[in-house]
């Protein structure tokens, strides 16, 4: 078994590919997801409590199905090409008002963490 | 009948200070959720509890990096990169997956905790979160992550 890399370069957006589901938040941490995605392939990621301690989400909206918990485990597992053993937890909450979830963006708009100190937005 | 702590490998003593000292950290994360304005509960919404309030990540003073993840918060040390996440919404209850992250963080350090150090060494990360299960299963940390504090204390002074 070849084990998994993030090649310099390989964006968020790279890894996802096709999907229907958004993302909410624009930055992720690579070395959490490809840690995830290692353990992943080896059947070693522990789904269930992940899960339990917070469970994969999705805000469903006029706009798309966007996650609001669960970005790193949904990336890892795309990179992994395993499929989620999990149940998502589908929730309305802007469902009331115009149904549009206004977190909502796309893949493109993802991007890696840098662990520099430009943190700042 | 409850265990007692005492009455178990002295492993199992030196997890409970290690998750002892992990939620004591655990509240610095704590202090920056609620001051960026954002109540404990709504962050168990996701991106939803924090979105429109704060940035996803920005810093915290003069040493610590904070990123929102979902229904959680990051802080990481600027200089150590000590690794704190927690999850929302209970201040007292840790996360199994960030505690082993931090204890991770903690032996590379040189943290002296020798016997976590070899079960790790020896068994791997699941079975420091079997050692978990088990003081669950014998009541000295609670099903929801929260340590019971009378049990850790009655158990070291016997």
């Amino acid at each position: 078994v070849v084990e998994i890399t993030i090649p310099e370069g390989v964006t968020p957006a790279d890894i996802v590919g096709q999907t229907d589901l958004l993302p909410g938040q624009e930055w992720l941490d690579k070395e959490a997801v490809l840690g995830y995605a290692q353990q992943m392939q080896k059947g070693e990621f522990p789904w269930q409590r992940l899960q339990d301690e917070q469970p994969f989400a999705v805000e469903v909206g006029t706009n798309g199905r966007v996650i609001t918990q669960g970005h790193h485990r949904f990336v890892a597992a795309r990179l992994a090409q395993v499929d989620l053993p999990i149940t998502i937890e589908y929730r309305y909450d802007y469902w009331a008002d115009n149904a549009v979830v206004p977190f909502a963006k796309t893949w493109d708009q993802v991007k890696w963490e840098q662990d520099d100190d430009q943190a700042g937005g | 009948m409850m265990t007692r702590l005492a009455d178990k490998l002295p492993v199992y003593l030196e997890l409970y200070e290690a998750l002892a000292h992990f939620v004591g950290q655990q509240q610095l994360v704590v202090r920056v959720v609620l001051e960026q304005g954002i109540a404990l509960a709504d962050l168990q919404r996701g991106v939803a509890g924090w979105h429109g309030k704060t940035a996803q990540r920005g810093t915290w003073g003069a040493d610590w990096r904070f990123r929102f993840h979902g229904g959680g918060c990051e802080l990481k040390h600027r200089r150590t990169g000590e690794p704190i996440d927690w999850i929302a919404p209970d201040p007292l209850s840790f996360s199994a997956h960030a505690f082993i992250y931090h204890l991770q963080w903690r032996l590379a350090q040189g943290h002296p905790l020798p016997l976590l150090q070899a079960w790790l060494n020896q068994r791997g990360e699941e079975a420091i979160l079997a050692l978990i299960d088990d003081l669950i299963a014998d009541g000295i940390i609670s099903p929801e992550r929260r340590l019971l504090p009378d049990m850790g204390f009655q158990a070291s002074a016997a």
